[in-house]
């Protein structure tokens, strides 16, 4: 005899802020620096420019995790719509 | 996706019981049939799932950090049975509606084909059905304060109790068989 409830598996992975920081950090800023690169913050010159203290803003209230040289160094930058659309698609999958 | 296989591997793995799959309802090459449906309907879920991440990476959710942020002293509390309530009363009036004879046999009937069903069917869903039960998780924080850390645990917290109410059905529920 099989007993069904049906209470369904849901796919979504909570505090995608935090989540989404980390994964620009490790993942997504040097992906996206290879395939749309900024020549204007160039990765190896980074140095030459302060980086924007918003970046990492809902990881460091936890974490104090610094972004990576690659975090400015792609034309499709953090905060484009777009861009954070097709991140999230990616990590949904 | 990877989640999927793997959690649904391991599952079938250890607590499934696989004298099931002889069961005269197991359809044959069923779980192969699963995977194709799970797999066919992760994409299409995460892409009509993408608004609700937008708009909670944005700021356009209610979720808050720390508790002091929580609007009064006691919600830190009352947050977790509000959540509860919400999204198990969502959940059954969506599944109520999925069986409504107008849209019951294009949009719901693909999930109860596996009558028998192996962990692989977690996710073999039409999309639509597999995404309108996800929604009461994305609308609670979108009109009810949540903490984050809360949010966190509600959501590994209802993953278990789906798959420990499908392992070990409570006492007196009633045994299905659909036609």
């Amino acid at each position: 005899m099989i007993c069904e409830i049906h209470i369904c598996e849901t796919n979504h992975r909570p505090n995608m802020d935090v989540f989404l920081d980390v994964l620009d950090t490790f993942v997504f800023d040097r992906f996206y620096a290879s395939i749309a690169p900024d020549y204007l913050f160039d990765a190896n010159n980074s140095t030459l420019f302060a980086q924007d203290p918003n970046l990492n803003r809902h990881v460091k209230v936890y974490y104090p995790l610094e972004p990576s040289k690659w975090a400015e160094s792609s034309i499709w930058k953090r905060d484009d719509l777009l861009r954070q659309a097709f991140s999230l698609f990616l990590i949904a999958w | 996706m990877i989640m999927y296989l793997v959690g649904s591997f391991v599952l079938y793995h250890t607590i499934f019981d696989k004298r099931l799959l002889q069961h005269p309802r197991y359809l044959p090459n069923q779980m192969q049939l699963e995977i194709k449906q799970g797999i066919s309907a992760i994409p299409v879920i995460s892409i009509l799932t993408v608004p609700f991440f937008l708009a909670e990476i944005r700021g356009w959710s209610k979720l808050y950090d720390f508790s002091s942020e929580a609007p009064f002293w006691g919600y830190t509390f009352l947050q977790y049975p509000l959540f509860i309530c919400f999204t198990d009363s969502g959940i059954y009036w969506i599944h109520r509606g999925l069986h409504h004879p107008s849209v019951y046999r294009w949009l719901h009937k693909p999930h109860h084909k596996w009558a028998v069903p192996t962990p692989f069917a977690s996710y073999a869903f039409h999309p639509l059905d597999g995404w309108s039960q996800s929604l009461p998780y994305h609308v609670f924080p979108m009109l009810f304060p949540l903490q984050k850390t809360a949010y966190l645990s509600l959501f590994a917290f209802v993953t278990l109790w789906t798959v420990l109410i499908r392992k070990f059905p409570p006492p007196g529920s009633i045994c299905i068989f659909e036609g």
